[in-house]
């Protein structure tokens, strides 16, 4: 079956030119030769720190970003050779919803202009039923018709973010992108706004892509996870394969940083988990990436390892492959993470 | 109060019915109500609360920082030593927030100063409340960054913040607050903005100097799985109230208030299962239902919480915690 949507050795480099030094330029890798797949239906979740090239992946895969290199097809036809105006009419086939909630809304406009727009501009519905549409829309997402008249700015949070999922359902889309979509909000909407995006995905057959980096959250909604580290995917799996047996070390680690409520139970106090895997500074700056495997100066498993397998990890990239069924980790010694 | 003067360590800072308001032009919206609480020498005591549930608002009145609008009404700040900060001259409260409180905030990115160096900003705080002299106070900035963690520590002395990752910059802030050896350290969200692998190292580094330096910490987050990492009591704030004191085991064996409850099963856990979503939102300050202020969101409610404000109850055979909900006291209705 073709994937909905798919990238091959992907690569997108943000060039910088310093004002003085006589312009020299400074290449930034923020996606290194990324091949993804997002099947029909299921919800993927690409995971990493900030910094790790999640949100540039996501952009380049639906052309918001041209990236340099590589291959996207959306439901088997090349979009990166698509002219302007045929990806115009492809765009509504796949719609982005972005962190920012306060932000996504033109603030001059009523919630049913910001809801008609999209219709209006792809054309979705026929004008006379642009009325209609607009109320199917809001009950979807759980929203009051009373709301019509407002402005987003009188919205709460997670009214507002759910204003932008409506907006991008309005089009009728297969694949939703959706990046930081719940981190913006209180704990107490969190939950539920998670519980209406897997409602929407069941009712309206939606393929998702979920950009986040709370783990504990990815759980929740993700089929897959894409883990990514400086620009390179790291580790990929089923949720259960990746969240409960990771075999990269840097999975591992993000894992045991996730501050686990229920620790104190079975520990008698909590923080004093002892296998608990702290990583030593920070990610390292994507302007320079280290050597090798680039995770190797933060990595727990190779400092225990020794000398010889440090050397390993210093000189040698270590390639995305299979270590069981579907889950695939790039690490030399994918059996210590 | 209990006077129990043995077995209690002696209490540092003692919030007494904090009640705060902001000036509208529909006059005074009460912000924080009857805010109670205690930290003792040495504990890490966490406010919990969603935005909007007065966390912050009441760090800030302890240190008389309210925003602009914001006054106090009524309630007491007493620090050890010091007596009730409200009766003191401006001058001397001066003194004791700067020297003996201080404050680490979420963003510390904008909190330091960009165009001063990290160096500069701890040496000023030394020169001013201890007095230390150039080369001395120099050598002590060195030592509080080696202290917070801080990688590199001669030369993250000149850096700027900009230099400096999220984490570092909260290590240069925590190192900043620590120069005037506070007795007290409020972090408000000191976490938030950082990575989960970075926030693990920030907590671990919070714990770390609490036992080290035997430093007393009043923590303000919203996330429960921090209060789990390093606190020992928790007091859980909705719509400008306390509705739940308890040490975190007791909250995370049993929460006993509702909304306590809701919070719970509204956040995602690893191999938790699945999330239970809470109904409507926290009420407007200026517009808060009336009888208790959860009721119109409260699983649980009954006539009783729609007429009347339940006070913050003792729990029965559980001393010390507290849930301002009617279930902690009405017998018929309470849990089986």
């Amino acid at each position: 079956m073709t994937p909905l949507l798919e990238a091959r050795g992907l690569y997108k480099t943000f060039t910088w030119r310093h004002p003085f030094h006589g312009g020299s330029r400074r290449r930034l890798k923020a996606v290194a030769g990324v091949d993804l797949e997002v099947q029909r239906g299921e919800c993927l979740a690409l995971v990493g720190e900030s910094g790790s090239g999640k949100s540039t992946l996501a952009r380049c895969m639906v052309r918001l970003l041209e990236p340099d290199r590589g291959e996207v097809r959306f439901d088997g036809e090349d979009i990166l050779g698509l002219s302007r105006s045929s990806l115009g009419r492809h765009r509504r086939r796949f719609q982005m919803v972005s962190q920012d909630v306060a932000g996504a809304f033109d603030p001059r406009l009523r919630i049913e202009t910001l809801l008609a727009e999209p219709l209006r501009v792809h054309r979705v519905v026929l004008r006379s039923q642009v009325g209609a549409r607009i109320r199917e829309l809001l009950t979807q997402v759980g929203l009051d018709e009373s709301l019509l008249g407002r402005y987003p700015h009188q919205l709460s949070g997670g009214q507002r973010q759910r204003l932008n999922i409506a907006r991008a359902l309005a089009t009728e889309p297969e694949l939703l992108i959706l990046d930081e979509p719940v981190s913006a909000l209180d704990m107490s909407v969190r939950a539920r706004l998670l519980l209406l995006l897997g409602e929407l995905q069941r009712k309206l057959d939606l393929t998702l892509m979920l950009i986040a980096h709370d783990l504990a959250m990815v759980e929740q909604i993700a089929d897959r996870v894409a883990v990514l580290y400086l620009g390179r995917l790291v580790e990929i799996g089923t949720r259960r394969q990746v969240l409960g047996t990771p075999r990269h070390p840097y999975t591992s680690s993000l894992l045991s940083a996730v501050p686990d409520p229920s620790a104190w139970h079975q520990q008698g106090k909590p923080g004093q988990d002892a296998d608990r895997r702290l990583l030593a500074g920070d990610i390292p700056s994507p302007w320079e990436p280290p050597s090798g495997c680039a995770f190797h100066p933060r990595c727990p498993v190779v400092r225990d390892l020794g000398s010889g397998a440090l050397r390993r990890c210093r000189a040698d990239r270590p390639v995305l492959s299979a270590v069981d069924g579907l889950q695939a980790a790039a690490c030399h010694y994918p059996n210590e993470a | 109060m209990a006077q129990q003067p043995c077995e209690r360590p002696p209490t540092l800072l003692r919030v007494e019915g904090l009640c705060v308001a902001f000036d509208s032009a529909r006059g005074p919206v009460s912000v924080l109500r009857d805010v109670s609480f205690e930290v003792e020498n040495g504990e890490i005591l966490a406010l919990v609360g969603e935005s909007g549930s007065g966390k912050t608002l009441t760090a800030l009145s302890i240190l008389d920082l309210l925003p602009a609008g914001g006054r106090r009404l009524a309630g007491e700040i007493w620090l050890d030593g010091a007596g009730d900060l409200s009766r003191l001259s401006p001058r001397q409260r001066r003194k004791v927030r700067g020297k003996r409180v201080a404050m680490v905030f979420q963003d510390p990115a904008s909190a330091l100063n960009p165009v001063l160096s990290i160096g500069f900003q701890i040496i000023e705080s030394l020169r001013l409340h201890r007095g230390l002299g150039r080369r001395q106070a120099r050598d002590e900035a060195r030592r509080l960054l080696e202290l917070v963690a801080m990688p590199d520590p001669d030369r993250r002395l000149r850096s700027y913040p900009h230099e400096l990752s999220g984490g570092q910059q909260q290590r240069a802030m925590i190192a900043v607050a620590l120069a005037s050896e506070p007795d007290l350290l409020l972090a408000d969200e000191p976490t938030t903005a950082l990575d989960v692998t970075i926030q693990a190292q920030v907590l671990d580094l919070l714990a770390d100097l609490r036992k080290r330096l035997g430093l007393t910490v009043l923590l303000i987050t919203h996330d429960l799985g921090v209060v789990a990492e390093i606190c020992d009591r928790v007091a859980v704030m909705y719509a400008g109230e306390i509705v739940e004191k308890a040490t975190v085991n007791e909250l995370f064996a049993d929460p006993a208030h509702p909304y306590t409850r809701g919070l719970f099963a509204a956040m995602p856990r690893l191999g938790g299962g699945a999330v239970a979503g809470m109904v409507g939102r926290i009420p407007e300050p200026g517009d808060l239902p009336g009888g208790c202020t959860f009721h119109p969101r409260c699983p649980r409610v009954f006539d009783r919480c729609r007429k009347q404000s339940p006070d913050l109850y003792s729990l029965v055979g559980a001393p010390g915690r507290r849930s301002r909900c009617f279930l902690a006291v009405d017998e018929d209705r309470s849990p089986s």
